[in-house]
């Protein structure tokens, strides 16, 4: 599989206007396959944001010292770059924000989803083609004539999401995506990952502190203090509860039930990571005592 | 005493083309001395609720009473409000602006016109409930990281001593360890001090483990105002107005598809492990 991006002994540091400089993420080695789907967990500060910006170069030289490569669709992004290479990086690697807000910049739903591919100077016909496209593919055809103030938080989340899309990228990162959502909200975002993973030319890239969030994803990184902790599929890093609890992070309540039952000696099999997983083995569990 | 909303309709931007109606005749009793989560969609009305308790909203029509005053009636006792139901905005912490942590918690108390032994007293007292130690009193607020801002600008209000504590999402965007750390030194306060505490939040979870109560607004008002098994006794009626339950609550509504029994309704991984071990350890003796 093609990794389309490749990170390598990354160490960056923060630097104020003073020139000191803060160190934020330290010998950092990942890569990321085209179409997998990878959520990035960690405490507050554990550098999962700045590792974000890295790849997607909202951070830069500019910003602080950056030791070691980064190469994203086969192009050194922590090297000597024109600013028509980082434009086209930008666009290629997608990001969707805590805020939806901050990220919504026209009066109507089909406006705002255009904006991007009339940035790139795309006809008016494939424009309307993929604003048609993208909208569906969030599930929000029906809305393109709609104001976005007046959509509900998972809506204009997924207005936000459909804007990165019509920009056609090959990666999008989604930083806190439904840290200010509603479960609905949510609930609908996480559908759209999914089915965005589902079509396979989208590698994905979800930072969350929702435990339950990154148990579909097909690898979970854990980041601490600016290094990589763990990394793994969501099945062996949920099952290392301890580890976990230890980087001030928390494993989905199925999952805490089961690890609970273990301990006290009931369970012996997997711990599950979702519902209905967890029912079945709830109800075996207790068929056996019968 | 209780806080009342007594028919209260509060519209955004009367006369204008943004015109919205946020509440239409809400009749709403907060009961006292508890922890009351206030739940609901995106856009049903619980931060127009928040900011219309401590009088920074005003009602467009109806009462909201406070100890029992109609707290609209005085606008010389508006202040005097402020400082009695303490508000905790959603992500407060952009919200310092002092040059240390410390003078910023102290700025409170210091509008209340209290002395500086008082006004001291009450920034240490409020920074030990939330976990500043005092080297980082002289910090600037931007040299701290952002849970240590988050629990300053909570420590700003706690330092007013306010007989009502309304925050708006206290726990958005912190770590598994950091929520249940902020929402426990609540949980203690509350008990400690036996004032009013009003929580909102989108987390089934943090409200099934925290709140004492649970009050489910919809478009239309209180879809529901009681206790948590009241409350998530019916997870597809919260569906159908954007809800949820608790994971856990999830889980053993499946499990009783399935065929396994419980005796009480379950939204707490605590509560859940105690009954499954005494189904177990009953199955076991038969």
């Amino acid at each position: 599989m093609e990794n389309i991006i490749e990170i390598k002994d990354l160490n960056f540091s923060y630097r104020d206007s003073e020139g000191n400089l803060y160190p934020a993420l330290h010998d950092i080695n990942l890569s990321f396959g085209r179409g997998t789907y990878t959520a990035i967990l960690g405490h507050n500060g554990s550098g999962k944001s700045t590792l974000a910006k890295l790849i997607n170069m909202v951070l830069t030289r500019d910003d602080g010292q950056i030791d070691g490569t980064i190469r994203v669709l086969g192009k050194e992004i922590t090297g000597e770059m024109t600013d028509d290479d980082a434009y086209d990086i930008q666009c290629r690697i997608g990001m969707v924000h805590q805020n939806p807000d901050n990220q919504i910049v026209a009066t109507t739903v089909e406006e705002d989803v255009a904006f991007g591919p009339e940035n790139l100077g795309k006809d008016p016909a494939e424009i309307r083609r993929i604003v048609t496209e993208t909208l569906a593919a969030v599930g929000m055809e029906g809305h393109e004539k709609s104001a976005p103030h007046r959509l509900s938080g998972g809506q204009k989340q997924r207005i936000a999401v459909a804007g990165v899309l019509a920009m056609q990228p090959e990666c999008i990162i989604f930083d806190e995506s439904t840290a200010m959502l509603d479960p609905q909200g949510r609930d609908a975002i996480m559908k759209t990952i999914d089915e965005l993973h589902k079509r396979g030319d989208v590698t994905i890239i979800t930072i969350t502190h929702y435990m339950n969030e990154a148990t579909d994803a097909d690898r979970v990184i854990v980041l601490d203090h600016g290094g990589v902790f763990m990394d793994g599929t969501p099945e062996e890093i949920f099952s290392q509860v301890e580890a976990l609890h230890s980087v001030s992070l928390d494993v989905p309540q199925v999952t805490e039930l089961f690890y609970e039952l273990k301990k006290a000696g009931r369970y012996d099999g997997e711990l599950p990571l979702h519902t209905d997983e967890g029912a079945q083995a709830l109800a075996n569990l207790l068929r056996i005592k019968r | 005493m209780p806080i009342i909303f007594d028919n209260v309709t509060y519209v955004y931007g009367e006369n204008t083309p943004f015109e919205h109606k946020a509440l239409d005749g809400l009749d709403l009793t907060i009961e006292e001395n508890m922890i009351t989560g206030l739940i609901g969609q995106t856009g049903s009305g619980k931060s127009t609720i928040a900011q219309l308790c401590n009088g920074l909203y005003k009602p467009t029509s109806g009462k909201v009473f406070v100890d029992g005053e109609d707290i609209n009636a005085d606008k010389k006792k508006k202040k005097e409000n402020f400082f009695r139901v303490g508000l905790v905005f959603q992500y407060p912490e952009y919200q310092l602006f002092e040059d240390t942590v410390g003078h910023d918690i102290a700025y409170g108390p210091k509008n209340m016109g209290l002395d500086d032994g008082e006004i001291a007293r009450r920034v240490a007292d409020a920074a030990k409930f939330v976990g500043l130690d005092e080297a980082s009193l002289e910090k600037s607020p931007f040299d701290i990281s952002g849970g240590q801002r988050r629990r300053a600008a909570i420590a700003g209000i706690v330092a007013m001593e306010p007989k009502y504590l309304i925050l708006d999402e206290p726990a958005a965007g912190l770590d598994p360890q950091g929520r249940d750390d902020i929402l426990t030194k609540i949980k203690k306060y509350q008990r400690e001090k036996g004032i009013s505490v009003v929580i909102i939040s989108h987390s089934m979870e943090d409200m099934a483990k925290y709140c004492d109560k649970i009050i489910v607004l919809d478009r239309h008002g209180v879809y529901k105002y009681g206790t948590k098994a009241e409350i998530f006794a019916d997870p597809h009626a919260l569906k159908d107005i954007g809800l949820s339950v608790p994971q856990i609550t999830k889980l053993m509504y499946r499990a009783q598809m399935l065929g396994v029994n419980f005796e009480r309704p379950l939204y707490t991984v605590g509560a859940a492990f105690e009954d499954i071990m005494k189904m177990l350890d009953g199955e076991g003796k038969k």
